[in-house]
């Protein structure tokens, strides 16, 4: 587990979900601004581009949180585990949103806008926080990593082609 | 003491309360006109917290609030099982508690998580259903006089007036068909879940501490055990 949260793989699965988030505001702001009749066709647009985006997030933090359980880190893992949570308790109501979409078109609008101010409240307080403790989290355990390496390269038992 | 809960709380969840909720009730933009109201309320009372909460499933919601803590001021809920407006909505009429600490029938959470030790609410209505309560609470044990309760309840009705205004600008559905009443409890889902991200998102920007932001969190408990 350590592997993965120590390799380069962390910036780039945070830079991913960075991109993912311009997307999904892209489409937010284009549902924000949507006829009645566009805006079914949107939601189903910005459902299947938060699917595999929540998922990705959810895997982030499996790796995060258990690398903090490793590191003995108390104060990130109960950060991480709040936002976890968050993510969670509004991803399942979002998609419960996105499945039972109300017939009328006026309500379904107002509707929408309390959905597109949650996901960009959550957006940002990722981009804020959940990221930049993802990423100190990594150069945290980075660091003992590579001392571990350079350890075992420089060994006696190594140097004596022990093994 | 003087406070027995009411047996029969099934009226928080009766369907035809519930459909009373629609965007423009549970929106965190002030609303200024109940704003004012709530400012009134505390300035007749002298009391320092006023509220318009509004009763929903999991949560009370401050549609418009003063003087509360920067965590509730965040979230604007906290959860409903620990509400004492709950007792407003299931009675259907007033509730006035002097002294907290004599009425070990109300919920403990919120007394001791903020101190609360006085509240007097009056109904809010909206298409005649009992949809929260208009209060004002303190951290002193306190008795209003007739005149001011009687000022207080003229204050919950321009609320209440003010209410069915914001609820008239959802159209009303044509009839209550299961799909409908899911759609309805699909977005409240995500309405109610709302505090939990303002509260994330005050914290990520700083304005509030740690300790804040935690006690924010077990006020809103209910929402996250129940997130299975």
């Amino acid at each position: 587990m350590s592997v993965a949260v120590g390799s380069p793989d962390m910036i780039n699965r945070v830079e991913t979900l960075k991109r993912d988030h311009g997307r999904l505001r892209v489409l937010l702001g284009a549902c924000d601004g949507a006829s009645p009749v566009e805006l079914p066709g949107l939601m189903r647009q910005l459902h299947d581009v938060f699917i595999p985006h929540q998922r990705a997030k959810e895997q982030l933090y499996d790796v995060v949180v258990a690398a903090c359980q490793e590191s003995k880190d108390a104060t990130s893992l109960t950060l991480l585990n709040i936002f976890r949570t968050n993510l969670t308790v509004m991803s399942n109501a979002v998609l419960g949103f996105f499945s039972h979409v109300d017939s009328d078109p006026e309500r379904l609008r107002q509707r929408f806008r309390t959905v597109s101010a949650a996901l960009r409240s959550l957006m940002d307080t990722e981009e804020k926080s959940v990221f930049p403790l993802c990423l100190r989290q990594q150069t945290r355990m980075k660091q003992p990593a590579q001392a571990l390496r350079i350890q075992t390269l420089s060994s006696p038992s190594w140097q004596a082609g022990g093994r | 003491m003087s406070f027995v809960p009411p047996k029969d709380m099934s009226v928080l969840d009766d369907t035809e309360r519930m459909s009373s909720f629609d965007a423009p009730l549970l929106e965190s933009s002030p609303d200024p006109e109940l704003q004012a109201l709530v400012t009134e309320a505390t300035a007749l009372t002298g009391f320092p917290i006023g509220l318009v909460s509004l009763v929903v499933r999991k949560i009370q919601f401050f549609r418009a609030q003063v003087g509360l803590p920067p965590d509730l001021s965040a979230t604007l809920a906290t959860d409903r099982c620990t509400s004492f407006c709950q007792f407003v909505v299931a009675r259907g009429g007033p509730l006035e508690i002097e002294d907290t600490s004599r009425e070990p029938g109300l919920p403990r959470d919120l007394v001791e998580r903020y101190g609360i030790r006085a509240y007097v609410g009056f109904p809010l209505k909206v298409r005649g259903q009992t949809v929260g309560s208009f209060c004002v609470i303190g951290a002193q044990p306190a008795r209003l006089t007739a005149e001011v309760l009687t000022k207080l309840e003229q204050l919950a009705g321009r609320a209440s007036a003010r209410l069915e205004a914001l609820a008239g600008q959802t159209p009303a559905p044509a009839s209550s068909s299961e799909a409908e009443e899911k759609a309805r409890n699909a977005w409240l889902a995500v309405a109610e879940a709302q505090p939990l991200l303002s509260l994330s998102e005050r914290f990520a920007d700083g304005q509030m501490s740690f300790e804040e932001f935690q006690r924010g969190l077990g006020a809103l408990a209910g929402l996250t055990d129940s997130s299975d």
